[in-house]
């Protein structure tokens, strides 16, 4: 029960599915198993990393997103540096995997990191109204209700974890059906992007339905 | 095989968004309106274009990885101009997901951080400035495109100026048809302009 | 130009049983269902031909199989439903639903489910509100006619199942024209199983799959079972051998998880459509179970095996 549970949250909250966010670096993971397995596993990292970050400057100086001394508008620049910073650690670590290693994984480093997704993640998880009333709010992970507060740094990572888990699915899904929207049968017109962009919009319909 | 560059091609033949999925979201979730899709057009364009000629100037001796940084953080302070000149226009979308989440993202979207060492930096500045205007030329018809034909269909309006449509399709304005009638362009595109 | 060659995709039984459904529709709601239905199945022959034309194909018998996705979609909306939203949805179902990803075979959707969650999303009222069995229903000017929430959806509110089980069970009921006669529909379902026409273990499964969660969320397996589209969904959805995965193990496999989602679907959202978005949503699993099951029939023969071979090779000589 809590699987289902767990599952259907993954969908209601996927940012793919419903905000239209990684759409690119999704066709890039359902490529091969390879890629799909690294992307996943550094879209999770880089989304829970930057939210626990952001997490812990919201706690550090919650001035920054009231707007009293600092403008909205600089917000973008907020978390471009800490993607930023994360960005280049990952890269600084990776080389020290050795040569061989970091040529292979240096370029998903690359399409990971300043991502629709991975940012998206940080604007939805410190969506400013309600950070601006600085409300209580608990926060959610995988439909369980928890004991922690939204915006705050375990908050932060849980949400970034789960928005890494919505996109790990939904590479699932498309990897599954990957080569069949690839194959001759499919009109050339629609084949490979017309036809997943389709694809996605029929499963993006399904989970809106269930919570229109 | 190589083809033969054209400055005009990210108009049509390379669009930015039917022709190599580039910068999906704004136009799924935000075009479902034509005043919204100009907006999302304005923002692009400034943030794109300002971007890409600022960076063009940053030294190549940099490592690849700082320079993107650097890409992404000009974008980022450039950003705050462009977000007050979007909410002078449209000030009753202060409070939309458009203004919240999808312009901010503009700031790093993908010709910014990848497309821009790929393809422009490997041209002559006056060349790459022409192609990057076709460019974001294209990105600005496709927008445009997606946002009249979901206003039709979701309000039967064209700017707020009502169309006699006999039947509205509430449903056109959420994300699934953003992703539907997108793939559909991408079908008509190819069509249109086959890869040969 | 209709060619004479005829290559099946639906079974004659699946016509009969499809048949039968419109016959009990008709009989329940008049001339109304009997335009809607007839409206469906034209829509569908049209966009089937356009969209053959514009692939720069010849249109051949066997495509008549989209007249049944028409027909099961058809099935499933009031009979009240402006002419409109039939003709659209229709469409969707079969360009969007059908042309676009290939085959009338191994589809990745079923076409019907599309254009439901289609016209749902778009005509939400339009879809959801039924009249009741008998209503005089025009073939138009309709606008007057008393609307009611589905029996589903009350028993969804309410928790409880007040109708009658014999009206439930030859389907004097409110909600969609062809859904709720459930005695037709069981009887399609094992006339069809036993024919082979659908996939059987999918069927086996998915009930499975609904009982199983009705055990987690204490609902009687009789009202899970009589509402919310199951047994139609069960029969035209799920176990559609065009859709479902193929073998044994996958479909049963798949669907218990689509049951198991239905169920959990109806419990925690209280949504009369649940089977159809489980369907849809689970489509990607069946797929995957597919290339699982496939990976799985083709691996190589223990090594046991092929060191006997060489040892009676031996003994024949």
């Amino acid at each position: 029960m809590w699987l289902l549970s767990a599952f259907v949250s993954l969908l209601t909250t996927n940012l793919i599915l419903t905000k239209a966010l990684g759409t690119s670096t999704l066709m890039a993971a359902s490529r091969s198993r390879a890629s799909l397995a690294v992307l996943a596993l550094m879209m999770t990292g880089f989304s829970a990393l930057g939210c626990m970050l952001t997490g812990l400057l919201v706690q550090l100086a919650p001035v920054l997103w009231t707007g009293a001394l600092f403008p909205i508008e600089l917000r973008p620049l907020l978390y471009t540096l800490s993607v930023s910073f994360l960005y280049l650690a990952g890269l600084l670590s990776a080389r020290g995997l050795g040569r061989e290693r970091f040529s292979k994984i240096k370029k998903y480093i690359h399409l990971s990191a300043f991502n629709c997704a991975v940012m998206g993640t940080l604007y939805l998880a410190f969506d400013l109204p309600a950070m601006q009333s600085m409300s209580l709010s608990p926060a959610y992970f995988l439909g369980m209700r928890l004991h922690v507060h939204q915006f705050s740094v375990p908050g932060g990572m849980l949400f970034g974890l789960q928005t890494g888990l919505g996109f790990v699915l939904a590479a699932l899904m498309l990897a599954a059906v990957r080569k069949r929207l690839y194959h001759e049968e499919v009109p050339a017109a629609f084949r490979g992007f017309p036809a997943v962009m389709v694809y996605l919009g029929l499963l993006s319909m399904a989970v809106y339905a269930i919570t229109c | 095989m190589n083809k033969r560059f054209s400055v005009f091609e990210g108009l049509l033949g390379r669009n930015a968004v039917l022709a190599q999925g580039m910068v999906i979201a704004p136009i799924v979730v935000c075009c479902t309106t034509l005043p919204r899709a100009l907006i999302v057009c304005l923002a692009f364009a400034l943030l794109t274009f300002s971007t890409v000629l600022i960076g063009s100037f940053y030294p190549r001796r940099l490592f690849y990885a700082v320079r993107v940084v650097l890409y992404a953080v000009t974008s980022a302070v450039l950003f705050v101009p462009v977000n007050m000149l979007c909410l002078y226009l449209e000030p009753q979308l202060s409070g939309s997901e458009l203004f919240r989440i999808y312009l901010p993202l503009l700031a790093v979207n993908s010709f910014v951080v990848l497309h821009s060492e790929l393809y422009f930096y490997r041209r002559r500045r006056t060349v790459m400035c022409a192609a990057l205007f076709f460019h974001i030329l294209g990105f600005c018809l496709t927008a445009a495109c997606v946002g009249v034909v979901r206003e039709i269909l979701a309000y039967g309006t064209i700017c707020g100026h009502v169309v006699d449509m006999p039947l509205l399709l509430q449903g056109t304005a959420a994300p699934w048809a953003g992703f539907i009638l997108l793939g559909l362009f991408c079908a008509l595109h190819r069509r249109l302009f086959p890869n040969k | 130009m209709l060619k004479t060659e005829f290559r099946q995709t639906r079974s004659p039984e699946y016509w009969l049983v499809l048949g039968t459904l419109c016959l009990i529709s008709v009989f329940y709601y008049g001339i109304r269902a009997a335009a809607v239905l007839g409206l469906a199945a034209v829509t569908a022959v049209l966009t089937d031909f356009i969209c053959l034309f514009l692939r720069d194909r010849a249109y051949k018998a066997a495509d008549l199989s989209n007249v049944a996705n028409a027909l099961i979609l058809a099935l499933m909306f009031p009979a009240s439903i402006p002419y409109s939203i039939v003709i659209l949805s229709t469409v969707f179902a079969v360009a969007v639903g059908t042309h676009v990803f290939g085959t009338r075979r191994d589809m990745l959707f079923p076409p019907a489910a599309a254009g439901y969650l289609f016209a749902l999303l778009s005509w939400k009222e339009e879809v959801l509100s039924f009249p009741k069995t008998g209503a005089e229903i025009r073939l138009f000017g309709n606008d007057a006619l008393a609307r009611f929430p589905s029996m589903s959806a009350d028993f969804n509110a309410e928790g409880v199942l007040t109708t009658d089980a014999y009206d439930i069970l030859i389907g004097t009921i409110c909600g969609p024209m062809g859904t709720g006669c459930l005695f037709l529909i069981v009887l399609g379902l094992l006339v069809l199983g036993f024919r082979k026409s659908i996939s059987w273990s999918g069927v086996i499964g998915f009930f499975s799959g609904i009982v199983l969660l009705c055990f987690f969320t204490r609902t009687s397996p009789y009202a899970a079972l009589s509402t919310n589209m199951v047994l139609f969904a069960a029969l035209f959805l799920a176990a559609d051998t065009n859709i479902a995965p193929r073998g044994f193990f996958p479909p049963w496999f798949g669907g218990i998880f689509t049951g198991a989602l239905t169920q959990y679907l109806v419990y925690a959202y209280d949504i009369e459509y649940a089977p159809v978005v489980a369907v849809m949503l689970s489509c990607p699993v069946w797929r995957g179970l597919d290339a699982l099951g496939q990976k799985w029939a083709s691996r190589p023969a223990p090594i046991d095996e092929q060191a006997a071979q060489p040892e009676t090779e031996a003994a024949d000589e």
